[in-house]
């Protein structure tokens, strides 16, 4: 593990770089609007009344949440192993002290910190349009930032391991499109998670997907309270250790894989 | 004729690549298959709750998702890796190469890479078709017709968008990520427009033109397309095309004159 | 003095797949797809001791690279053991890699939207450097490889030569024990590639890290390594000093000559042996002794527009060793 200056000695460098993309991270969020689209779907459909117990505020601010959650989460880890492992890119990195995975890591965590200024106004512009601004959620903000970081763990787990692919395959691209797909929608992007049938909530409940992106949310707009809270931390932090523990092994079989192509 | 001898040889180019990275093949299909059982699975979802969606019945939603699908795939194995490279060529300056053949370069830049390996998903997305189409009882002779006019009219729209906001790369060179802003209709045009609140209506319309390039197709396949809304599709089809392809050949002289 | 590097019986099998030509041969490779395990290094074994220069020679694809990527940890051995420092390499301890660095042509470590000092920092941090180590480390490399005006260039900015400094500076900011080179001047002009070679000769001399570099320059080899292996196939040939190697292989330095009227080699051999003859172009074979007064004679006699004096390219030294057919006695066997 790196120490804390090493640490944020890469994040700054990473910032440093975000920052000079700015504009391309604006256009970047641009195609991650799916819940603002889907606001607008579902606000429509609760003209005539709640929806499962959701009526519009609630519709509101569970997709504005969901869009700072879906922006705050993303990964473009596999297409760094990826192409790591392909041209040899990964070398460097592995004569480093320290595992390629922080590198990895705090490269998206200085895009986050440069986007994050861009997204949360518009959150706020959008709750103040939406008129769904209530004081209850300040108190929830806390839980959802520590749901948010375990999410983002979660997620970069779930990446990394299926980005192992890359040291068997010629090709892991392909399995990021089923994992990203897998998180949009299961997450609760396009249909919140409490509005899926109950057969299929019950069986998404095994699974960590719920855990990145409709927990953090529903914590956030108090559909989440009490115990339960605590109980969704419990289970986001065993998807954090049993992906991490499972990445850990794949990633030491993996290595002995590696060709370190390119020079 | 010859052009069709050109499209063969780059298919048989590009199949040739694809077969290289074969893993790769299998998790695009298992990927395409997956999102969209997803999709259904959310649209089922939806459907438990709400009886229509901007007056549309489930049915009529699953053709307009079948459409989606199917448009989708085209520009995954299509117009993507192919109009995608523009902004490559720009930026590594290997854009002369092009413009010395013989060859109309907005035919190369457009047919260039067709990974006809990968025509499952579009299967999937015409069976879905066909599925809603079934269930709404509309399998008609005159609705495939109108199906495959407004189809191919929508990809018209979709590949004249696509190529003008690629050819904005002759003039701004970090233009990738708006190009994929094109990805944008895949959400948008999964959903009725009438869906939407009247802003976004006009902005699904004349913007990002979801209403014609999906669902004047699903309202044709399904037989409840008005004539306005016909010859609209038509006319901003032909529209799109021409100001795509004129703004191709300005920047072509533009490329030709500024570089020596 | 103990060795710090010891390679025991090395093997390096890369698992490659072999494809047939055309569309056919893509479809059949695609539904059966067959491997081929091809030794990279095939029982290669050898010591270095502290503070030596190896110089690592070998034609491309000779394993080179593959025994320096072991070495430094990136490849599992498929058999043999590596012990470097007193470490497995390959099972990467953090200990292992700050003693330790390789610079691998132009892979970036560099960041490249920022500038070099941006990224050396990172290097600091990561690596555990003192500040005052840091300063002093980078103060000398600035000075050595004078890289003053560009540490605060955006890498993307920077010629070949400028980047291939910033790597091998921030490959140096940690002070490792062992330097493994990876054809670090490839690409660079002469000028460059004599300071890469001076500084590299004073960082040994100053810290007493041992240094093993690979080169396609002959000149890198003979101004920094007393010794040197050669790896031919995947074997290691020669494993000695080497005034040894040159004196017994590559007696002969070529001079090359761009002539001003066409002459008949007959013409030429009269002063060495002609190894080549294409129209204006001709090179000479001369004993390294002699070149200079070969050349002088050359010039007064022959119409000469240009003439050139360089080594034996090293693939045709090795060849030797191999007991492969040099080209001269092709030539010569062609003549008869």
């Amino acid at each position: 593990m790196p120490s804390l200056k090493a640490l944020r000695a890469m994040l700054a460098l990473h910032y440093g770089i975000s920052l000079q993309y700015r504009a391309q991270s604006v256009l970047w969020m641009i195609n991650g609007t799916v819940p603002l689209i889907m606001m607008l779907i579902w606000l429509q459909l609760a003209e005539d009344g709640p929806i499962g117990g959701y009526d519009a505020t609630t519709f509101a601010q569970y997709f504005l949440f969901m869009f700072l959650a879906r922006q705050s989460t993303p990964t473009w880890v596999i297409y760094l192993m990826d192409r790591g492992v392909k041209n040899g890119e990964l070398s460097p990195h592995l004569l480093r002290p320290m595992h390629p995975m922080w590198h990895y890591a705090s490269e998206h965590w200085g895009e986050l910190m440069a986007r994050l200024p861009i997204i949360l106004p518009m959150v706020a512009i959008g709750i103040a349009i939406a008129d769904a601004w209530s004081w209850s959620l300040l108190a929830h903000l806390p839980a959802f930032v520590l749901g948010l970081m375990m999410a983002w763990l979660i997620n970069f787990a779930m990446h990394v391991t299926v980005g192992l692919i890359a040291f068997w395959s010629d090709n892991a691209l392909g399995y990021d499109t089923v994992i990203y797909q897998l998180y949009i929608m299961l997450g609760g992007v396009v249909v919140p998670v409490e509005l899926f049938p109950q057969t299929v909530q019950s069986i998404l409940a095994w699974t960590p997907f719920p855990y990145v992106l409709d927990f953090p949310v529903r914590v956030m707009i108090g559909r989440i309270e009490g115990i339960d809270v605590l109980a969704g931390f419990g289970i986001q932090l065993f998807w954090i250790v049993a992906l991490g523990a499972f990445f850990t092994w794949g990633w030491r079989k993996s290595l002995k894989r590696y060709a370190a192509a390119g020079a | 004729m010859k052009y069709f001898k050109l499209i063969a040889l780059f298919i048989r180019a590009t199949v040739q690549v694809q077969l290289e990275y074969r893993s790769g093949t299998f998790g695009r299909a298992f990927a395409n298959v997956l999102s969209s059982a997803t999709t259904l699975l959310l649209l089922w979802a939806m459907f438990q709750q709400v009886s229509s969606i901007g007056g549309w019945s489930f049915d009529q939603v699953l053709v307009l998702i079948g459409i989606v699908t199917t448009i989708d795939y085209v520009v995954e194995i299509w117009l993507y890796p192919s109009l995608s490279k523009i902004t490559t060529y720009v930026q590594r300056g290997e854009f002369d190469v092009l413009l010395v053949k013989p060859v109309p370069s907005q035919f190369l830049v457009t047919f260039r890479y067709l990974q006809v390996l990968d025509v499952l998903g579009l299967l999937v997305g015409l069976g879905i078709i066909g599925t809603g189409m079934y269930r709404t009882g509309s399998l008609e002779f005159i609705n495939f017709a109108l199906l495959a006019v407004f189809l191919v009219a929508g990809l018209v729209i979709i590949y004249s968008l696509y190529l003008a906001l690629s050819t904005l790369a002759f003039w701004f060179t970090r233009i990738e990520e708006v190009a994929s802003m094109i990805w944008l209709h895949s959400t948008a045009g999964s959903f009725p427009v009438a869906a939407y609140p009247p802003w976004a209506r006009l902005l699904f319309t004349f913007v990002l033109p979801v209403a014609f390039v999906t669902n004047v197709p699903a309202e044709a396949a399904t037989g409840r397309l008005s004539w306005e809304w016909g010859l609209g599709g038509l006319a901003f089809a032909t529209l799109a095309l021409c100001g795509a392809t004129w703004l191709w050949s300005l920047a072509i002289r533009n490329y030709s004159s500024a570089s020596s | 003095m103990s060795a710090i590097i010891q390679l025991d019986h090395l093997c390096k099998d890369y698992e490659v797949h072999q494809k047939e030509p055309g569309l056919m041969g893509s479809l059949r490779s695609f539904v059966r797809r067959k491997y081929q395990l091809v030794p990279a290094v095939k029982d290669v074994s050898f010591e270095i001791e502290q503070g030596e220069i190896v110089g690592f020679l070998g034609p491309n694809g000779a394993g080179k690279t593959t025994t320096l990527k072991v070495l430094s940890g990136l490849l599992y051995p498929t058999s043999g053991h590596a012990r470097v420092l007193g470490f497995t390499p390959h099972e990467r301890k953090a200990d292992f890699l700050k003693s330790i660095t390789m610079v691998m042509g132009q892979k970036q470590q560099l960041a490249w939207d920022m500038t070099p000092s941006d990224s050396f920092l990172v290097n600091q941090a990561i690596y555990d450097v003192s500040d005052a180590d840091f300063r002093r480390r980078l103060g000398e490399l600035t000075e050595m490889l004078e890289l003053q005006p560009v540490l605060n260039k955006p890498v993307r900015k920077l010629s070949l030569g400028e980047r291939m400094k910033c790597e091998l500076a921030g490959a140096l900011l940690h002070g490792p024990k062992i330097l493994f080179l990876d054809e670090p001047t490839i690409g660079l002009d002469v000028n460059m590639q004599q300071a890469v070679r001076r500084f590299v000769a004073d960082y040994n001399v100053r810290t007493g890290a041992a240094v093993m570099l690979t080169s396609h320059y002959m000149a890198d080899v003979e101004a920094l390594a007393e010794r040197v292996l050669v790896i031919d196939g995947g074997q290691l040939v020669f494993d000695g000093n080497l005034s040894a190697l040159v004196a017994e292989r590559a007696p002969n330095k070529v001079l090359k000559l761009q002539l001003a009227h066409p002459v008949s080699p007959e013409r030429l051999s009269v002063f060495a042996p002609v190894r080549m003859m294409e129209g204006l172009t001709a090179e000479l074979l001369a004993p390294r002794g002699k070149v200079a007064e070969i050349a002088s004679r050359i010039l007064n006699d022959v119409p000469v527009a240009d003439i050139a004096i360089e080594d034996m390219p090293i693939e045709e030294v090795v060849g030797r060793l191999f007991q492969r057919k040099p080209p001269i006695e092709a030539v010569r066997e062609a003549a008869k």
